[in-house]
This record gives C-alpha cells, sequence and structure tokens, in this order.
C-alpha cells in the first residue's frame, strides 16, 4: 500500500535519512524502532511530505505522491500522529476531534466525534474539556482519536508510548491494536518501547543513524540478539 | 459627555482600521505597512461609487460593502504575491516588502483619483444632529459608533464561537498540525487575509463622509491604527477594541483640555500603557 523508495530527506544542510526503502501491505503492522535522534520522526514526516526536503520516491498505492502536499496526503488516508501530540488548546476535546474531518478521503465518510468519544471510555468524562486542561495521557488518546476520527487507510503513529506511565502504556497498546482491527488501518510506528511496538505490530524496522539496519518479524529480531547490542543500546 | 461621544466616535473610527491590521498579524505574524493604503483605496472606490452626495445611508453603507470586496480581492492578490512569500523571512523584509506595497498603493490612487482633494457629505438621515440629554450630537458619530460596536461584535462572533473562526484559529496557531488534519492551510490563509483587507475596504467606505480624500489618508489613520494594535496586544482583536475606545478617550480629554497641544495625550497614553503592559493590555494573540 505504502512503499518508499531510496528516501534521502534533510534538514537545511544536514543529511537525516541516507537511501532508505520502506514497505507497508495492506493492513500491515509495521514499526521502526531505534535510538533518539536515528531518524524514525524524520521518516514519517518524509513520508507525509511535512517537514524535511525529501529525495526519492514514496508511492501510495501504486501512484507517485511526488509534489503532494501534506493536505492532499491526509486525504488519501494517511494520518500522522506526532510525537507531541499537537492538542489544540482553543478547542475543547469533541472540537479537536471534529477538526480532522477535513482529511477523510473521497467516498468515506468521517466518524461523528459523539461516536468517537462514546467508543474511548477514557475521553467520555473530558469531551467538552478543553484542549489545555487534560493529562498527557489523555491528550495522546484524544491525539489518536483525532486521527481515527477520519477513517485513515493507514495511521503513522510517531512515540505514542512517550512520557506515559506504564499502566497508560498498557491500556494505549490495547487500544491501538483494536482500533486497527476494527478500522481496517494500517500501522506503521515509531517507537523507542519495544514492549508496545511488540504487542501491537508484526513487523520490525531496526533504524540507526538514517538507515535502516535490520528488517523481520519480531522472531528474527528475538533470534539475534546482536542487533539489540549495536543498534538500540544506549 | 461631548468629549465622550467625541471620543468614542475617534476610538471606533480607529477600531474599524485597526481590525484587519491586527488580524493580518495575528494570522501571518506580519505587520502590515500597507493597510492605511487599503483602507484609502477603499474609501476612492466608495466615493466612486457614491459621489459627493450619497443619496441615503443604505447607499453608503452599500459602497462601503463593494469597497470591501474590491479591497478583499486586492488583499487575496497581495498576498499571493507578496506575503506569503516573506512570511518566513526576517522582519526587516517584511517591513520593506509591505512599505513598498504602499508606495504602489498610494502611486495607484495618484493616477487613478488624481491628487485633489475630494470630499463627501453625510447622507441624509445622517447628516443633522440628534439631542441627547439636552446636548446636540451629530447623528454621524452615532453612525460611526454604531458600525464599530457591530463589526466588533460580529468579529468577536466569528473567531470564537463559529466553526471558521476556530477552524483559521487552529491555522494561525499550528498550521503544520492543520495541515496534517488535512485542512488546506494556504487556502484557509489566502480567505483570511483576504477578509481582514475587506476589513480596511469597509473602513474606509463606512468612514468615507466628513473625511477630506488625499493620497495621504491612509498616513493618517495607520498610525493611530498601529498604536492601538500594539497597546491592544499584537494580533487581539477584543485586544484592540478596547485600545481604540481608550486612545479615542485619551484623544477626546486632549482635545479639551490642551487644545493648543493635538495628539500629544495619545503618544502619552501609548507610553504609559506599554510600560504597565508590555504585550499589550490583553496580551499578544495568534488570534
Amino acid at each position: 500500500m505504502l512503499e518508499a523508495n531510496r528516501i534521502n530527506a534533510f534538514y537545511g544542510s544536514s543529511h537525516i535519512l541516507h537511501g532508505v526503502d520502506l514497505d507497508v501491505p495492506v493492513l500491515g503492522r509495521v514499526a521502526v524502532i531505534g535510538r533518539n535522534g536515528a531518524g524514525k520522526s524524520t521518516l514519517l514526516k518524509s513520508i507525509m511530505n511535512a517537514g524535511p526536503t525529501v529525495d526519492g520516491e514514496v508511492r501510495w498505492e501504486g501512484r507517485s505522491l511526488k509534489g503532494l502536499p501534506a493536505f492532499m496526503r491526509a486525504r488519501l488516508g494517511l494520518q500522522l500522529v506526532p510525537e507531541d501530540r499537537r492538542i489544540y488548546q482553543h478547542l475543547t476535546v469533541r472540537e479537536n476531534i471534529r477538526m480532522a474531518a477535513y482529511a477523510t478521503a473521497p467516498g468515506r465518510t468521517p466518524i461523528p466525534a459523539q461516536e468517537i468519544v462514546d467508543r474511548f471510555p477514557m475521553l467520555q468524562p473530558i469531551s467538552e474539556r478543553g484542549g489545555g486542561q487534560i493529562s498527557g495521557g489523555q491528550q495522546q488518546m484524544v491525539a489518536i482519536a483525532r486521527a481515527i476520527a477520519c477513517r485513515p487507510r493507514l495511521l503513522l503513529l510517531d512515540e505514542p508510548t512517550e512520557g506515559l506511565a506504564p499502566a497508560i502504556v498498557e491500556q494505549l497498546a490495547i487500544s491501538v491494536h483494536e482500533l486497527c482491527e476494527a478500522e481496517q488501518a494500517a500501522l506503521l510506528l515509531c517507537e523507542q518501547n519495544i514492549w508496545f511496538a511488540r504487542q501491537t505490530t508484526d513487523t520490525v524496522l531496526v533504524m540507526d543513524t538514517g538507515r535502516i539496519a535490520f528488517r523481520g518479524s519480531w522472531q528474527e529480531f528475538d533470534a539475534d540478539p546482536d542487533i539489540k547490542q549495536r543498534h538500540l543500546a544506549v | 459627555m461631548f468629549t465622550l461621544v467625541n471620543g468614542l466616535t475617534t476610538g471606533m473610527a480607529v477600531f474599524l482600521v485597526a481590525a484587519g491590521l491586527t488580524l493580518v498579524f495575528g494570522i501571518m505574524r506580519i505587520l502590515n505597512f500597507a493597510h492605511g493604503a487599503f483602507f484609502m483605496i477603499g474609501a476612492y472606490v466608495a466615493s466612486s461609487l457614491v459621489g459627493s452626495a450619497p443619496r441615503s445611508v443604505l447607499a453608503l453603507v452599500a459602497a462601503a460593502v463593494v469597497a470591501a470586496l474590491v479591497v478583499g480581492v486586492l488583499g487575496i492578490v497581495v498576498q499571493r504575491f507578496v506575503l506569503r512569500r516573506i512570511q518566513h523571512v526576517d522582519e526587516h523584509y517584511m517591513l520593506i516588502a509591505t512599505f513598498a506595497v504602499m508606495l504602489v498603493c498610494v502611486g495607484f490612487v495618484k493616477l487613478v483619483w488624481g491628487l485633489e482633494f475630494l470630499s463627501v457629505d453625510p447622507p441624509p438621515g445622517i447628516d443633522t444632529g440628534v439631542d441627547i440629554f439636552g446636548l446636540f450630537v451629530p447623528s454621524f458619530s452615532l453612525f460611526i459608533i454604531g458600525s464599530g460596536i457591530v463589526v466588533f461584535l460580529v468579529l468577536d462572533f466569528v473567531i470564537h464561537r463559529a466553526w471558521a473562526g476556530k477552524m483559521i484559529t487552529a491555522i494561525a496557531r499550528d498550521g503544520w498540525m492543520a495541515e496534517l488534519l488535512g485542512i488546506n492551510v494556504p487556502a484557509g490563509i489566502m480567505a483570511a487575509v483576504g477578509g481582514s483587507f475587506a476589513l480596511a475596504g469597509l473602513a474606509g467606505g463606512l468612514l468615507l463622509p466628513n473625511q477630506t480624500l488625499s493620497p495621504a489618508l491612509g498616513d493618517t489613520f495607520l498610525l493611530l491604527a498601529f498604536i492601538t494594535v500594539v497597546i491592544g496586544g499584537l494580533g487581539n482583536v477584543r485586544g484592540a477594541f478596547i485600545a481604540a475606545i481608550l486612545l479615542g478617550l485619551i484623544d477626546g480629554l486632549n482635545t479639551m483640555f490642551l487644545p493648543a497641544y493635538p495628539g500629544v495625550a495619545v503618544y502619552v497614553g501609548m507610553v504609559a500603557f506599554l510600560l504597565m503592559w508590555p504585550n499589550g493590555i490583553l496580551g499578544e494573540s495568534r488570534l
């Protein structure tokens, strides 16, 4: 469904990604893990054309996305949840969710904000609260709920567990898994939390200094302890 | 009482000009030096429509609306070819570029309408005065005060209550996220900036009577509008409304107590306000 061929990404003169190849099949669940600064976020932003200067080809359902601005990519069904969540503080939780309706692909209808709130038990008590008056864990749930509201085909999650308490991380893993199943959405996840990545995906890519150092199933990942040692140990 | 009415009239007139200026800043972080020039173009466009003696209040308002549309379209052109290019560069470029736009506008006005002074009378219905508690108040003053309040209430509703305003605010505060949510950010900015310029054109049309139209008209209002915007808090429409009233009242008192030094108190007031609230009375705002 999503293919990226030899992606090179730059911020100004710094070269962040070096010839990255990536493939997310229909309903695929792919994790990209790696240390801080390995280029995981840049990869997601490159796919969305939201920030870095990108050289290389990104294809969506066989069609090149070259030159397409981020909002057009969002309307094709790609939804990125950024690691800093970016909940609008001047809007209530419900309004934040409603704001995503513009990203609904042609021929699909967005999920009404009320239905989303009903589906996330955590959001019910806070749906009328301002975006600045909720906790970090709640913000992450709102960010994911907002992304789901436009019925994306591919969900790109950037470090969803960052800064969350372990109990919340467990809850989040269940929610993300269920949502992707219910909405028939593929998942491309960037994480440092290997436990969370393992719960939610079946394929894993290890990224180190802007290059893909390993790709395979979680079994293959476990079979080679050297990978962890070389590319993930701090 | 007379001072109060006069001050409010000045204040609301300035607010009408300042509203668009503060909105452009709130949306694009650009201080638009050409705003006064677009106000002036609005006034000239309206004067061409109504002549020197408008037939009715309705004709004047209709001319102001047409002026707003014309200036709004000009605003979209300026946004497309000038403002958009300078949004992410150094502030000096913004000042130079918008100053250049202002020069072009003034030259355009001189070419089309010439250098002579034009004047327009208030239309019948608001060309006399009314008696309020034994005080003679020009009804055109009441028209301006009313217009200012209506424009403020409509703007405040659109920005804080209407969905379109919430969306524009979302774009102004975090355009990057708005794009990821599928919002056509360049189109949204263009519409909002067009609307802000339209406000300048509307102000030009509404304030047309009792003005002497000359190619220097823009400067007079621009300066007061800038002071209003700074005192109220850059990008903050509510702040601009409050600041415009305060400035108008200060100017009114100035005329009453220091008639030999017109305008001095406004600057003293600006210094005082900025010492107390360096970021403006209601603070800087991205809308």
